[in-house]
């Protein structure tokens, strides 16, 4: 799961860079091999009496290697190459970082989405029980058991827990959509 | 040997995780916006529900009112 967020990867991604500038670095130090290649072609023309041969054409393939390998270079490979490895170990770090915060929050979220869950199971609960409530208290009212003051107490508190209720699934929805988020698998299909 | 095209490879693959991380970022805006508008529509529900209780209520009310043989429109308009 946390190998699809998207953070960690770039994070991930950032160790394997500083990975490859010590490569580039340390490559200093190795021979070089230049290969080359080309076609020539060539036709001259020149008017009479400007030279000895009046017209020239070459043709020819060109070819060749050379090998070159540095050894003393002004003492400035090292410290770069010492730079790279100290930049490299700091991403070790920033990743093994960025994934304990991730799992922290991966935590954290589940725990929260669990609890909403919950709350929304008992708010569902409780509502059911204030409609209940009211439909008894509206009974009682039409026999003259309750005054208007109590129907009313009992209608609020019907209205209460629908609010609750209400808010209390966009509480779960709000953390089941950020667990997505940081779990990486939420998508345009969600 | 090729350090400079596995950099590339290494900046593209990057690039297509941020992009990736920007669409989740605003999937997950659009989604939490539209949970409130939902949440917004159902409070207007539930509101209009309240309001035919309270109707019922002043129906009962008022032929309570009637029973007892006083005047239940100078009652709610005061």
């Amino acid at each position: 799961m946390k190998s699809q967020n998207p953070n960690l990867e770039i994070a991930r991604i950032n160790k394997d860079l500083s990975e490859l500038d010590i490569k580039a670095y340390r490559s200093n130090y190795y021979p070089k091999v230049n290969l080359l290649g080309g076609y020539q072609h060539s036709k001259n023309n020149f008017p009479p009496g400007f030279s000895f041969t009046q017209n020239t054409t070459r043709n020819g393939l060109l070819y060749g290697f050379g090998i070159s390998w540095n050894i003393f270079n002004g003492t400035y490979v090292s410290p770069n190459l010492q730079s790279a490895r100290i930049e490299f170990i700091n991403q070790d770090y920033r990743y093994n970082e960025n994934e304990l915060l991730l799992s922290s929050q991966l935590y954290e979220s589940y725990r929260d989405y669990e609890a909403n869950i919950s709350l929304v199971r008992l708010e569902t609960d409780n509502l059911e029980l204030a409609r209940e409530n009211v439909n008894i208290a509206l009974e009682q009212y039409q026999l003259g058991v309750i005054n208007d003051i109590d129907l009313r107490a009992i209608q609020l508190k019907q209205i209460e827990s629908e609010t609750n209720l209400l808010v209390s699934q966009f509480r779960a929805k709000q953390s089941e959509i950020e667990l997505k988020l940081i779990s990486g698998s939420l998508t345009v299909s969600d | 040997m090729f350090v400079q095209r596995d950099r590339y490879a290494k900046l593209e693959e990057a690039a297509g995780y941020q992009i990736a991380a920007e669409i989740a970022s605003l999937v997950a805006d659009v989604s939490s916006a539209y949970y409130a508008i939902v949440q917004q529509q159902k409070l207007v529900n539930m509101t209009r529900q309240s309001m035919e209780l309270s109707k019922k209520r002043k129906e009962i009310s008022d032929a309570k009112r009637l029973r007892r043989g006083l005047n239940t429109t100078n009652c709610w308009e005061r």
